[in-house]
């Protein structure tokens, strides 16, 4: 009987690791198919089917520094879009506070600057 | 000739720091700001649509700022009267103050006393005003009225007498408040001369205590040598008392 048991409890411990793994890699597609998609809306990244269908040279001839395209546009969704509300909601408050207001839009040029002018994405 | 360009500067001067070009230069300023904002949302909103996404970031919140700076002036005409009244009603407040005829320095470190007259509808308000000392900044905020009374249009004399009478209050607050800092200005500096006189009887007193013990230890080194030399003497003469009762 407890012999029975340990083998039932391996086996839904194999089954619970396999759903693990399963449901860490659709998350981890779907965060790189989302990070890739506002990449290529950014013209900073190919998007994941892109990715999926071509080889490297591929990606290489079109594309170019794709890991700093990847860098950029993770720091546009963790930092550029936050940045981007709390200054709008800074200037649409009845009396903005001009400092606070200064800190955000320059650290916001500074990465719509980064995101144009560096060397990164579309040939 | 000479007194010439002092003239004109002081002519500039009284321009610059008139209450009219004080109320009206930054409102001018502020929609000359306006108008350059709207032009460059515009240019932001236009840019993206021929090259970068990213513009979507600095566009959004150009738009809430210029939208909210665009209701502020919203109707145009009424708002612009209503942003110059109450400019010139915070520029007379200051000056009632600052430019006050028992005036002594601006940046006091107490508290500032002015009177102050407004036209509120068909009577005239006349009020003794105080600012609490601080920075430059939020001079307007810190500026309360401590006493007002009003008059009709046609109660002159009374009026004249209660800003008589204000105006003398006002000065003798200041001095009031001049004597007060400088009394405790006075008291400070007492207690500083106190404090460094204390610490000099202190450092006077380490130094004898250090010399008084300082000449003890040379004496007993003194007293001990004299010993010394009275024992090495008393020997020597045993020893020669000894030597002679040898030779006998």
């Amino acid at each position: 009987m407890a012999g029975d048991l340990d083998r039932h409890s391996d086996s839904y411990g194999c089954l619970a690791l396999f759903a693990g793994v399963l449901v860490l890699g659709l998350v981890i597609l779907a965060v790189v198919w989302f990070v890739s998609t506002v990449g290529h809306v950014l013209e900073l990244t190919p998007t994941y089917p892109e990715i999926d269908k071509h080889g490297h040279a591929w990606i290489d001839a079109r594309y170019e520094n794709v890991t700093w395209g990847y860098v950029l546009t993770v720091l546009t969704l963790l930092g550029g879009v936050p940045l981007s509300i709390a200054l709008t909601a800074e200037l649409g408050r009845p009396r903005p506070r001009a400092r606070r207001a200064v800190v955000l839009a320059t650290a916001l040029v500074v990465l719509v600057a980064a995101i144009a002018l560096a060397p990164v994405g579309a040939r | 000739m000479r007194s010439l360009p002092r003239r004109t500067v002081a002519v500039g001067r009284r321009v610059i720091g008139s209450a009219g070009a004080r109320t009206y230069v930054p409102l001018v300023v502020e929609l000359v700001g306006l108008a350059v904002a709207a032009v460059a949302l515009v240019a932001l909103i236009a840019l993206p649509l021929v090259s970068q996404a990213a513009i979507a970031l600095l566009a959004v919140p150009t738009g809430a700022g210029v939208w909210n700076w665009a209701r502020r002036w919203s109707p145009p005409r009424s708002q612009w009267r209503v942003h110059a009244d109450a400019r010139r009603r915070c520029i007379d407040l200051l000056d009632a103050i600052d430019r006050a005829p028992h005036r002594h320095a601006r940046r006091a470190r107490h508290d500032l006393y002015g009177v102050f007259v407004e036209r509120v509808g068909p009577s005239v308000s006349v009020a003794l005003v105080r600012r609490r000392p601080g920075p430059r900044r939020g001079r307007v905020e810190r500026t309360s009225v401590a006493e007002e009374r009003c008059f009709a249009g046609d109660e002159v004399e009374a009026a004249a007498g209660w800003l008589t009478q204000l105006e003398e209050r006002a000065a003798a607050a200041e001095q009031h408040e001049r004597d007060r800092l400088a009394a405790e200005r006075d008291a400070a500096e007492r207690a500083r001369l106190r404090a460094r006189r204390a610490a000099e009887d202190a450092r006077l007193r380490t130094i004898e205590a250090t010399h008084e013990s300082e000449l003890a230890q040379r004496e007993a080194a003194l007293r001990q040598e004299d010993e010394r030399a009275r024992e090495r003497e008393a020997q020597l003469e045993a020893e020669a008392l000894a030597r002679a009762l040898r030779r006998s």
